[in-house]
């Protein structure tokens, strides 16, 4: 075979096991819609809009809020402009050595709107698990400070640290450092696993909450027997959530026995 | 693991108390705090809303500043051994001066004694190390409720934080989040998974689930909830974008509120409560303030922004008030709570200095 059939027939393979375990996208009117598809039409979601509702056929609705024609006035405060409630992000320093410049104030962009949701009560807090002592260390001179410490308690809600810049100033500055040094941090070479415009690690950067792209339904959740979850992985080449999962893990640094001491 | 955290929290808060106890000659807090003058609206315009003070550190409440810490590092070595609020969703008090402040991900009850300047922590009931305390409530007798989101169960301490017993309705919680308290003692209690609440009379008997479910007002997402005087229930549906307002039987009598970003309307609408005047009050995460409403649900008044000063939020959640109409807020990711007054038209309830 010629090496151009080759690739040919290796990309096909490489996009049939991403198509077989891709989960379906969040507007999939056949299959349905994901599990972020919160609308009334919706067939996979047990929790979703009241179908009595017009708006609750609209999908987008649920994470990205639309905008009003027709704000009230305020009876209180009758000499306020009326406006729209803006969003912004306040920064704070995160790696402590200085002159680092991954500045902090978690959750900033898109990972608001994943964490104005997934707060324990409305979506889960996605628990790793058990309860796990001491902080993360980035090193013994860089490990991230502050309330943004991804300690003991940070894991109890289970997420990853999100909102930090990691660019090349910040990855040299872990390389440095003696123990991280030998832990193979990378800027990620997987495509799919992309910073945001500003450099910043965000929940969309391992999870894509439009279309899970790994396993369907692979996790269980221990509290309510039966029931599972999508890990919506950027990424589902390996064919396997857990596979997936590593793949993501691993192009940004190493996986380590127990990460979190 | 859980052994060892078991072992860790129950040490801590039998420290703390050991701490505090000598501690009790200690000047109250004052709960307004003079450095800061905020008002909403702003002048000319009447105050109806001022800043009292915020609750960030136990250093905050507990006069020998550092001592907290410095017991912690003795006893855990780790000195980023954390007290502070890391995730706080669920406020309430007992409508005195202890503030009760649910941590989902730190997994306990802060319990802050403004009174008294003592901080302490709920961390287990009876043998179970709490899970994702998410709702607090405290009946006139000051006793506390906690809802735990992971655990599925709804716990009851005694105002000394000894625990009592579990809260059982007809079928097992399957995510207990808000809980409110009526005048007649009753408790309402959101499930969020059932898509519904259950009521238990005040001896903690179950007694019906609410509200009524007739088409068209089914509860999407319910998450928070709160009562008033005339004894109607306010319910936070947050994926539905709104709050629903039910009579006391369960009865829908009106909504408050639509999807949307601009003044009057919700994101991702949580706390919700009342202030003696029968004004509602309801938190936006995703706007970073509270909206006013009256009892018709036009909109009066909004505090807040985006940010980390005082009067500023970042993606609160639990909203409380007291018979004293002060508002406390869950600013979550500010990692603290907020204390404000609602000013009476013409009225004259300075606040006090407890």
């Amino acid at each position: 075979m010629k090496p151009a059939i080759v690739s040919l027939l290796v990309f096909s393979l490489a996009i049939a096991a991403i198509a077989s375990a891709a989960g379906p996208k969040i507007s999939d009117s056949a299959m349905g819609g994901n599990k972020h598809n919160l609308s009334s039409l919706n067939t996979n979601v047990t929790y979703k809009a009241d179908p009595s509702d017009p708006r609750g056929r609209e999908i987008c609705i649920f994470c990205h809020t639309p905008h009003n024609a027709a704000p009230q006035t305020t009876l209180w405060n009758r000499r306020d402009p009326t406006a729209t409630f803006g969003h912004y992000s306040s920064s704070s320093l995160v790696i402590s050595r200085s002159g680092v410049p991954s500045s902090y104030g978690e959750p900033t962009g898109s990972s608001r709107l994943c964490l104005s949701c997934h707060d324990g009560v409305t979506a889960g807090g996605v628990s790793l698990g058990d309860v796990l002592s001491g902080p993360i260390y980035m090193g013994i001179n860089d490990k991230i400070t502050g309330i943004a410490l991804f300690d003991s308690s940070k894991i109890r809600s289970g997420h990853h640290p999100v909102s930090f810049v990691y660019n090349a100033a910040v990855l040299n500055a872990i390389q440095s450092d003696p123990v991280k040094s030998s832990e193979n941090y990378m800027l990620p070479s997987l495509q799919e696993v992309k910073l945001d415009r500003e450099e910043r690690m965000q929940c969309t950067t391992c999870h894509n909450p439009h279309q899970n792209q790994s396993t369907e339904e692979t996790y269980p959740i221990p509290p309510n027997v039966g029931r599972k979850i999508a890990p919506f992985w950027v990424y589902g080449g390996k064919g396997n959530a857990t596979d997936d999962r590593d793949a993501v893990c691993l192009t940004c640094h190493n996986l380590i026995v127990g990460p979190f001491r | 693991m859980r052994n060892r955290n078991f072992h860790l929290k129950a040490l801590l808060v039998l420290s703390l108390l050991v701490v505090m106890s000598g501690c009790m000659t200690a000047q109250p807090v004052e709960w307004r705090d003079t450095r800061h003058n905020l008002a909403w609206p702003q002048p000319p315009d009447p105050a109806r809303v001022v800043f009292l003070r915020e609750l960030a550190h136990p250093q905050d409440i507990v006069p020998e500043k550092g001592k907290v810490g410095r017991f912690l590092d003795l006893l855990t070595g780790d000195q980023e051994a954390k007290v502070e609020f890391n995730s706080p969703y669920g406020v309430a008090t007992d409508n005195g001066s202890v503030v009760y402040v649910a941590d989902p991900s730190a997994g306990f009850v802060h319990r802050y004694d403004l009174a008294n300047r003592e901080v302490t922590y709920i961390v287990q009931a009876g043998d179970e190390v709490l899970g994702s305390p998410v709702g607090v409530a405290v009946d006139r007798n000051g006793n506390l409720y906690v809802s735990d989101s992971h655990r599925r169960k709804v716990y009851k301490f005694s105002r000394d934080g000894e625990y009592l017993q579990e809260i059982k309705a007809e079928k097992e919680f399957q995510r207990p989040a808000g809980i409110a308290i009526n005048g007649n003692g009753e408790k309402f209690i959101v499930d969020v998974l059932a898509q519904k609440l259950y009521v238990f009379d005040n001896e903690d008997r179950f007694l019906r689930s609410f509200p009524n479910n007739l088409p068209g007002t089914e509860l999407v997402s319910p998450s928070n909830v709160a009562v008033d005087r005339a004894l109607k229930v306010y319910v936070t549906d947050t994926m539905g974008f709104m709050v629903r307002v039910f009579d006391y039987e369960g009865n829908p009598v009106g909504t408050i509120g639509e999807i949307g970003d601009a003044p009057g309307s919700f994101a991702r609408p949580k706390g919700v409560a009342v202030d003696s005047d029968g004004h509602i009050y309801i938190v936006d995460a995703n706007h970073d303030n509270f909206q006013v409403f009256d009892g018709e649900g036009n909109l009066l008044l909004f505090v807040g922004r985006n940010g980390a000063r005082p009067g500023e939020f970042y993606l609160p959640s639990g909203i409380f008030i007291d018979s004293q109409d002060r508002i406390f807020v869950a600013d979550t990711y500010n990692h603290r709570v907020q204390i404000f007054q609602y000013v009476k038209q013409g009225g004259n309830n300075e606040t006090s200095n407890r």
